[in-house]
């Protein structure tokens, strides 16, 4: 896997995460470039955090979704393995030597400065809100992914479009195929991303 | 390409009417339930299938789905 096509996701694995998942591994992938999430393979035989060390070892690009630091109600416990990959990542892009202090990395977040407050030592950080909006996350990694990769990638609109498109002829397929609507909704998503890079590589973009 | 029709989440608000594979929208309306109307009629019109997605881009209904009675769930999932 080409480290400098690689985009490692750090989120939340929730099915309420999941409207904002999806959008983000399509565009990823549409382009040019490789999502690289723990949920990539169902490997359970190997430890998580190897898995994810390697991850982050082999790609350039990091989007950490700190949304969940926060508890949304009394008793609730916040979500620590974000921040805890986010220090990962910044500890190889400081410590791994020549390749990895190439590193960059994207923090995500629901809401404008609410991240300072948790984890200020990385208040200099590249940092988008998206409001737990699936269309604004789409746009936010994009501007990044674009700026920072240097791609000449086409404009979120397209590539929204693009996706609402795979979206239907995905969930059509897979209604021909005997799923359910809610089985599509739950689809694992080692099996949405070869559904992706299927119509993808079908459906080349002309821009 | 079949042209089917699609009310989608437009980027800059609101819904869109557009056919699959097309750039830009055919109409942007404020509400889902406007754009609903507007694009099942085009829909019908074309004699073209009519998806209508959520927020997130599922698929929240599509004409395909009625035609056929494909997908019926025991526990069918609640809209957001």
């Amino acid at each position: 896997m080409k480290f400098e096509a690689s985009v490692f996701l750090n989120c939340p694995f929730d099915n309420e995460y999941l409207q904002i998942l999806r959008p983000i591994l399509f565009i990823i992938l549409d382009i040019g470039l490789k999502p690289r999430i723990a949920l990539e393979r169902l490997d359970s035989g190997r430890p998580r955090i190897e898995k994810i060390i390697s991850l982050i070892k082999e790609s350039k690009y990091a989007i950490h979704d700190l949304s969940r630091i926060k508890a949304k109600k009394a008793g609730e416990y916040y979500r620590l393995n974000m921040p805890f990959e986010l220090g990962l990542d910044v500890g190889c892009r400081l410590f791994g030597g020549w390749q990895q202090s190439e590193k960059k990395c994207l923090i995500l977040e629901a809401e404008r400065y609410r991240y300072q407050a948790a984890i200020s030592d990385m208040s200099n950080s590249d940092i988008a809100v998206h409001g737990n909006d699936p269309v604004e996350a789409t746009i936010q990694v994009r501007n990044w992914l674009n700026n920072e990769a240097g791609l000449e990638a086409p404009g979120p609109t397209l590539l929204w479009n693009r996706f609402t498109d795979f979206m239907a002829d995905n969930y059509t397929a897979l209604l021909a195929n005997g799923y359910s609507d809610r089985d599509i909704q739950r689809l694992p998503v080692p099996e949405l991303l070869t559904c992706m890079q299927g119509w993808i590589a079908n459906n080349k973009r002309h821009i | 390409m079949k042209r089917d029709q699609h009310v989608v989440p437009n980027p800059r608000g609101g819904w869109s009417v557009r056919h699959t594979g097309a750039a830009r929208a055919t109409r942007v309306f404020d509400t889902q339930e406007e754009a609903v109307k507007y694009a099942r009629d085009l829909a019908q019109k074309e004699s073209v299938e009519l998806y209508v997605h959520r927020r997130d881009g599922t698929v929240r209904e599509s004409t395909i789905k009625q035609r056929n009675g494909h997908g019926r769930d025991a526990f069918p999932l609640r809209d957001k």
